[in-house]
């Protein structure tokens, strides 16, 4: 098995205050607060445009919480949003908090969980019984930890005690790539390069600029003097920038014919950027790839659960075609999560009519874990219907040509797509299928073999491409997974698609 | 006696061959061509539905034209085809409102009303009548936004409405605002009317 190796790891926070930009970022992009209407739906508005944070997340400071109360200090670790002296849940803010009774103190809202389950809680939180309550709660401490004192005292609510820094220093919560670490440097002028290193194990890597401004990637420059210019041959890697704006994942190499600029040792990236700070984080992978981690969020769809996933045998049946696809880049579909996401997301994002409803769901993904393999894993929300409002219609979108690795939590992290035709009759399992795997590939850095137009922006040489569109089944490239039609019949790879697929780092 | 049976044997196997040589060269001729225009015609839809099952787009008109001549009769023909895979017949359904004469609006607004018709297809066929046929669609659309008691279908028609130019449809908008009392449909419509302005 091959295996990744995380360089630098960051701070959520300073990916999300860059993406927050032009997307959606967080886990409640909408927020709904203020009590609870007949069906359970959290309801109300926030007037306060700064906060993001429902009770039980974790927070910098007093204005990331809808309650404007973050917990802070070594007995909350990544802070805590709560609302202190509740009298009941409807009290609370955000989705899944309650109010809970505190024998030694105030009564809090906190977050509650199942103390038969595990994974519930993030990171430095476990689910202990609830004092005076039924069920748990996600209480500061980990498993061993005898007696955490999760009594909120007026201390972990000091602002004059807070420090800000730690907001940024990498421990933040369920969201985001805890782990990682974000490099950042001043940007004085238009213009700014930054080096990075890519280490002797290494057989690819996918470098990630981040800015709070419009970035322009315009090359990188290897050891040895190779010049990777994305004004010119190159131009396809900067397909993240043109769709975001702030950000451009780009991995290396990118095709095979572009071997040769992948070089270990001190690399240098070059772009424009219109902020006063430029960041990046990098991943490195290396050889065999075998798998492909997946989160896959079930949004509403008729007739299955997260809950009951596992044993769907729709959902199963088009997690096998999946795999069928991908094993012919030598991939196989590794571990499968099912997490989910709050009531109140599903009530509003189960029907995708637009695509910001897209960016503002797959905000809701979620660290899949502690780990570095954990939280190198594509996330993938699956909704009852994609139906959108200004017409058109797709039945799937990737947030990125490829997407950013290890990133999770914001707007751009991951790919949407619709189920509505699991279970349907005539192959509905397969193009269900063909539909995730295609997105994937988008993901993991594939362009279609050919556009409506004819045109193609695809830099592999040994995918045919049509030169007449009028007539799609007799193109050369009918039948392959990218082509720009979904079919069931159009599940194939190339090997220089497998290529593409072996050097990102999120197939392991 | 054998040799009648003989007789009749051989002018039962002589009879067809000879019925066909009386067949008019023209008959053949037509039903050859007729064979062949049904091969062009499958060929011609199956292409159509390449082109309606686009990953990301719905394809114009344009391209829906070259692929046929008879584009718009094959899309119907889709479209009205209860047989029809899923998501050829959702998107022939779509593409209809690429020409949006009263043939299609007609069947468009009758199939939305069917009581058969499930939610799940109504979500689509009402941004495709907001998008085909704007304000002229309201007075169809507008019981959905007001007066349809599953949540989803009155945010869907809200969205549908909101894309349509004009000030009726504004005050349409408005007037759910003032009326709606599920927060999650209040909540969307305040995102829809705020995206207009």
């Amino acid at each position: 098995m091959g295996s990744i190796m995380i360089v630098r790891f960051s701070s959520f926070l300073v990916v999300c205050a860059a993406l927050a930009f032009v997307i959606a970022c967080g886990q409640d992009p909408t927020p709904v607060v203020e009590g609870n209407d007949d069906n359970g739906m959290n309801v109300g508005q926030n007037n306060d445009s700064e906060a993001t944070r429902g009770d039980g997340q974790s927070c910098g400071d007093d204005s990331d919480c809808f309650s404007g109360v973050c917990l802070q200090g070594d007995d909350w670790p990544g802070g805590h949003c709560t609302t202190i002296n509740c009298d009941d849940d409807a009290d609370c803010h955000g989705d899944d908090a309650f109010c809970m009774t505190n024998p030694e103190g105030n009564d809090f809202c906190a977050r509650p969980c199942d103390t038969d389950g595990s994974g519930q809680c993030r990171d430095g939180y476990t689910c202990q019984d609830a004092p005076a309550d039924p069920g748990g709660w996600c209480r500061p401490g980990e498993e061993d930890d005898p007696d955490p004192d999760p009594t909120p005292s007026n201390n972990d609510n000091n602002d004059s005690n807070n420090d800000n820094n730690d907001s940024n220093n990498g421990s933040n919560g369920d969201n985001g790539v805890n782990d990682f670490e974000i490099e950042c440097q001043s940007s004085p002028g238009q213009q700014v390069s930054f080096d990075f290193e890519v280490s002797d194990d290494a057989d690819s890597y996918m470098v990630v600029p981040i800015s709070e401004g419009l970035i322009t990637p315009l090359n990188i420059t290897t050891p040895g003097g190779e010049t990777i210019n994305f004004q010119g041959q190159n131009s396809f890697q900067a397909a993240g920038a043109q769709m975001f704006g702030v950000i451009n994942p780009t991995v290396v190499p990118a095709a095979p014919q572009f071997d040769y600029q992948f070089e270990t040792g001190t690399n240098t990236y070059t772009l424009e950027n219109d902020a006063s700070e430029i960041c990046w984080y990098v991943i490195e992978s290396q050889d065999p790839v075998t798998t492909i981690d997946l989160n896959v969020y079930l949004v509403g769809v008729p007739g299955v659960s997260p809950d009951d996933a596992e044993n769907d045998i729709n959902v199963q049946n088009m997690l096998d075609e999946t795999e069928d696809i991908l094993a012919q880049a030598n991939v196989e579909v590794g571990e499968v999560r099912f997490p989910e996401v709050p009531a109140s997301a599903e009530d509003n994002y189960s029907i995708i009519r637009s695509e910001q409803d897209v960016s503002e769901l797959i905000a809701y993904s979620e660290d899949p874990g502690d780990t570095a393999d954990e939280l190198v894993s594509a996330n993938v929300f699956i909704t009852e219907q994609f139906s959108f409002s200004g017409g058109g219609g797709a039945l799937g979108i990737s947030l990125g040509i490829p997407g950013a690795a290890g990133l999770h939590g914001t707007g751009i992290s991951g790919v949407a797509m619709t189920g509505e035709y699991l279970g349907t009759a005539g192959g509905g399992n397969k193009l269900t299928a063909v539909i995730l795997a295609h997105e994937l590939g988008h993901f993991l850095g594939l362009f279609h073999t050919t556009e409506q137009t004819g045109t193609s922006m695809s830099p592999l040489y040994d995918v045919p491409e049509c030169d007449n569109m009028s007539n799609p089944t007799a193109c050369p490239d009918w039948g392959n997974l990218m082509f720009p039609s979904a079919d069931t019949n159009n599940d194939e790879l190339h090997p220089d698609q497998s290529f593409v697929i072996g050097v990102n780092p999120l197939t392991k | 006696m054998k040799l009648w049976i003989v007789l009749i044997v051989i002018a039962l196997l002589v009879a067809p061959k000879a019925f066909a040589g009386d067949e008019p060269a023209a008959d053949i001729d037509e039903r050859d061509q007729a064979v062949t225009q049904s091969d062009e015609r499958a060929d011609e839809r199956e292409a159509i539905e390449v082109h309606l099952a686009h990953h990301h787009q719905l394809p114009d008109r344009e391209t829906l034209e070259k692929a046929s001549d008879n584009a718009r009769a094959i899309v119907f023909e889709i479209a009205r085809d209860d047989d029809a895979f899923l998501l050829h017949r959702q998107r022939a359904l779509k593409a209809l409102a690429l020409w949006p004469d009263d043939e299609v609006y007609e069947y468009l607004s009758e199939l939305l009303e069917d009581e058969a018709t499930e939610n799940g297809l109504r979500h689509h066929l009402l941004p495709v009548l907001a998008n085909g046929f704007g304000e002229d669609a309201l007075d169809d659309l507008s019981p959905y936004l007001l007066e349809n008691s599953d949540p989803q279908i009155r945010i869907s028609a809200a969205g549908a409405i909101a894309e349509i130019s004009g000030d009726n449809a504004g005050e349409l908008l408005d007037e759910a605002l003032e009326t709606e009392e599920h927060p999650l449909v209040e909540s969307r419509i305040e995102g829809f009317i705020d995206q207009r302005r």
